[in-house]
């Protein structure tokens, strides 16, 4: 692999241990992917801060003592606490701490101290065809798809060694040629009652995602022009069933105007007629076995976090109505939305309703549901998909308009005739 | 590929070098090990995996690819600093996101976890229970004799008749036996000297004496739960204590174990009620079958207890059971809960001083995932005392089994496999 000078020069530790590091594990990563060489990257966004154990912040704070600092502006994902509503989290003293001590750490290294999954919705997003360094899938595949920016699927570790050194292997999707569809998923055979369903984007990513693996699908025949949070859902899901870092919509992502071009003028290697029964299979999938008759005690939305336009929809779903005092409803978000919804008047009317708000962290990553004995519904396909696991709770998936109804009246209300067979 | 005497090599490309040897855990489907795996367990916890329940500590894990998350990478540095970590894996492509984690626990532990990626489909050739050894790049497979039974009744022929080299934690009298003699489609009875039973779920009905223990503090806490559910959070948790704490008593477990229950319900525990909790193993009643049945086998065979209990509690059920035991081997003894193997390497030397050779030994338990599992591992015959086919559903407060796993016999009671003993005298 060719190296600069500048290369060599953090390899043989000529700035400090913490960039000798941080450039060994880049240019380990980079002779893994048979990179020729290592390129600038403009911008980083960092997972590593959400806390996984103790061997996260271990490396957090050996590198922070051998004198670690970012080269490159870096916004950071979601962390393990809230914040601004610390008493959310209900997890062991001990776990915050060592939590608390790994944000402080990314923080003192010189990150921002953004503690969101969709640094896409901050103002200074990155632009076309610009290199970064992002971890967090669903950043991943929004910034490729969404952006037209340009990272490979960075995760825990690299994404600081990235942000210390401003090099990344040339290698993954930073490659033009990487880029190519491979997979075309055409949905012309799906009803338009269906297209217009905001609940049909998530499970559309959720089976884009578990048929792609690792190549790149393209998604043909929706109308144009779907919207950043459709998209956003799109690829949540599918980073989330699959290890996709890149979809495009054809008509609506960037590198995708038309079919040939998201093919780079190639042939796909299959092309997937979507069918409703399929977009069934995948509403069954995220959902638990009898879960829709059992007792809900909570509604999630906001995974991933909540836009403006998202809360803008809440707030008109729930029409002035109060959550029912045995449903905990959470929207998890970033703090600069927070700000917004605030300034619109839209967090008071919120509260007042009974939804909590949370920030900086996610209600599937962290301890923060009070029950978790009873059914969870949420609009979230990748919420769906992790929440069993990590926190063992039974979950229901819906539109946002069913998790609002069902928050208001204390029980699972879902419409089941428009997912109905033929 | 290549067959040596040794068994099958491959060739492969260590992405993290490293030697390990052990059996081999084959994932049938991609894992995200964040989300995926608990790394305070080593096992697989992601819903949407078929072998949801599989151990990864201490095998070697062949995997077909990673997935899905990114923050793979911490969940396996944490599981290689806690010793939860898999022996080695192999893939069947490289994995960057597997590879940094091993490299940063390497850096910060001076430990890791060997990477090899297997070219082609060799690593199809792997299946779960193959003894597995790596060293760099090459890869050494022998075939296990406790590979699934064909629909016929045969096992697949071992590549090489030697015998897999023992782990080195084996004492000499579990190795160096010749294999189970007789196949389980053959299997009689009468062939055994020795039965070696797991008390609780099996001679003990653990399941209406847990549910009696705790529906006295969930009644108090308003949680709402029903017993399928509460038996399988038991589960759950009962297992995460014992892997946690392998050394710490039963009734500390139990404690434990409520305390899980509490948080998993949103529910609070006072220390009395936790204490309460981890005493009421002398109250668990016996199933109805089981004392006229012990009195029956005692007659014909050596009986031994292995159980995950302590020995204290034990002495409170031994008096429901109504035989005197040839041995006994508890947690205590043992100092780990099954499905570590310690119980078993006990209580086969405590029948090898009685003159009773391993291939006598039948293993004779409710618990797929306790029991039958370990004791096959080491090459013991088993009979499953399927004691929930009733419930018409499997789990309760049994976790499923890791892996894909084959008992020599069934039967649904104790009582039921005292009348196929008699039927078999009687010809």
């Amino acid at each position: 692999m060719r190296l600069s000078d500048n290369d060599r020069a953090l390899l043989t530790g000529a700035e400090g241990p913490a960039s000798q590091l941080a450039m060994r594990l880049v240019v380990e990563m980079g002779r893994l992917a048979g990179a020729a060489e290592l390129i600038d990257v403009s911008s980083a966004h960092i997972d590593g801060c959400l806390y996984h154990g103790q061997a996260g912040l271990d490396f957090a704070e050996r590198l922070l003592r051998d004198g670690a600092a970012i080269r490159v502006p870096t916004t950071l994902n979601v962390a393990s606490l809230d914040l601004l509503h610390p008493r959310r989290f209900r997890g062991d003293p001990e776990t915050a701490g060592a939590a608390r001590r790994l944000m402080d750490a990314y923080v003192a290294m010189g990150c921002r101290q953004t503690w969101t999954c969709a640094p896409y919705q901050l103002p200074e997003r990155p632009g076309f065809g610009e290199h970064v360094a992002w971890a967090e899938s669903n950043a991943i595949v929004f910034a490729n798809s969404v952006l037209g920016a340009r990272t490979a699927r960075y995760g825990d570790f690299i994404d600081i060694c990235a942000a210390i050194t401003g090099r990344v292997p040339e290698a993954g999707l930073h490659l033009t040629g990487r880029r190519r569809g491979q997979l075309v998923f055409d949905v012309r055979a799906l009803p338009d009652g269906l297209l217009d369903q905001d609940l049909l984007y998530p499970l559309l990513g959720h089976l884009v995602g578990a048929r792609s693996g690792r190549l790149v699908p393209v998604v043909d025949g929706l109308p144009a022009g779907v919207d950043e949070d459709r998209l956003k859902a799109v690829g949540a899901a599918a980073a989330s069933s699959g290890e996709v870092g890149l979809v495009h919509v054809v008509g609506s992502t960037p590198e995708a105007p038309t079919l040939a071009e998201a093919l780079q003028h190639g042939q796909p290697l299959e092309v997937v007629e979507v069918t409703p029964a399929m977009v069934r299979a995948a509403r069954d999938q995220l959902t638990s076995a009898g879960a829709p008759e059992a007792r809900l005690v909570g509604v999630n939305v906001g995974t991933p976090h909540f836009s403006v336009a998202e809360f803008g929809r809440l707030v008109a779903l729930l029409a002035g109505r109060p959550v029912h005092p045995e449903v905990e409803f959470y929207a998890s978000t970033g703090r600069h939305i927070l700000a917004r919804i605030e300034a619109l008047g839209w967090l008071a009317s919120l509260e007042a309703a009974g939804v909590r708000l949370v920030v900086d962290t996610c209600t599937y990553v962290t301890s923060i549901l009070e029950d978790t004995a009873g059914v969870v519904m949420t609009s979230s396909a990748k919420w769906a998909w992790y929440a069993p696991g990590n926190l063992g709770v039974r979950v229901v998936l819906g539109s946002l308009r069913e998790c609002v109804e069902s928050a208001v009246e204390g029980r699972v209300v879902r419409d089941d005739a428009l997912w109905a067979g033929p | 590929m290549t067959r040596s005497g040794r068994g099958l090599e491959l060739e492969g490309r260590a992405l993290v070098a490293g030697e390990a040897a052990g059996p081999a855990l084959v994932l049938e489907a991609p894992l995200s090990l964040w989300g995926g795996m608990d790394p305070h367990t080593g096992r697989l916890c992601d819903h949407h995996h078929p072998q949801l329940g599989a151990t990864v500590t201490g095998h070697v894990l062949v995997m077909p690819s990673g997935r899905g998350s990114s923050s793979s990478s911490s969940v396996l540095a944490e599981a290689i600093r806690l010793g939860t970590a898999p022996l080695a894996i192999l893939l069947a492509e490289p994995d960057e996101i597997l590879v940094l984690g091993a490299l940063v626990a390497r850096y910060l532990y001076a430990r890791t976890c060997p990477i090899v990626v297997l070219p082609g489909d060799h690593a199809g050739a792997i299946a779960t229970g193959d003894r597995v050894e790596v060293h760099g790049d090459l890869v050494t497979v022998v075939r296990s004799q406790a590979r699934p039974r064909n629909l016929d009744g045969s096992r697949e022929r071992p590549d090489d008749d030697r015998p897999t080299i023992p782990r080195p934690t084996d004492p000499p009298a579990a190795i160096d036996q010749p294999a189970a003699a007789n196949d389980g489609a053959n299997m009689r009875l009468g062939d055994f000297s020795a039965l070696t039973f797991d008390c609780y779920g099996t001679l003990i009905d653990w399941e209406a004496g847990i549910l009696a223990a705790l529906r006295p503090w969930t009644t108090a806490h308003g949680v709402e739960v029903g017993d399928e559910e509460l038996l399988a959070a038991f589960g759950r948790a009962e297992s995460r204590r014992e892997a946690a704490d392998p050394t710490a008593p039963y009734p500390r477990i139990l404690a434990g174990v409520l305390e899980d229950l509490a948080e998993a319900f949103g529910a609070t525990v006072s220390d009395e009620e936790a204490r309460a909790f981890g005493d009421s193993v002398k109250d668990w009643p016996v199933f109805p079958d089981t004392p006229e049945a012990l009195a029956y086998l005692k007659r014909h065979y050596k009986l031994v207890i292995v159980s995950n209990v302590d020995r204290a509690s034990f002495r409170h059920s031994s008096a429901k059971l109504g035989v005197t035991f040839d041995a006994i081997v508890t947690a205590d003894d043992a100092g780990a809960y099954k499905p570590a193997h310690n119980h078993f390497h006990l209580a086969l030397a405590r029948l090898a001083g009685m003159g009773v050779p391993k291939d006598r030994v039948l293993h004779v338990a409710q618990s797929l995932y306790h029991d039958h599992v370990p004791a096959q591992q080491l090459g013991l015959r088993t009979m499953w005392v399927n004691r929930r086919a009733a419930h018409g559903q499997d789990g309760g407060a049994t976790p499923a089994a890791p892996v894909p796993v084959t008992p020599d016999g069934e039967v649904p009671t104790l009582a039921a496999l005292v009348d196929a003993h008699r039927q078999e005298r009687a010809g």
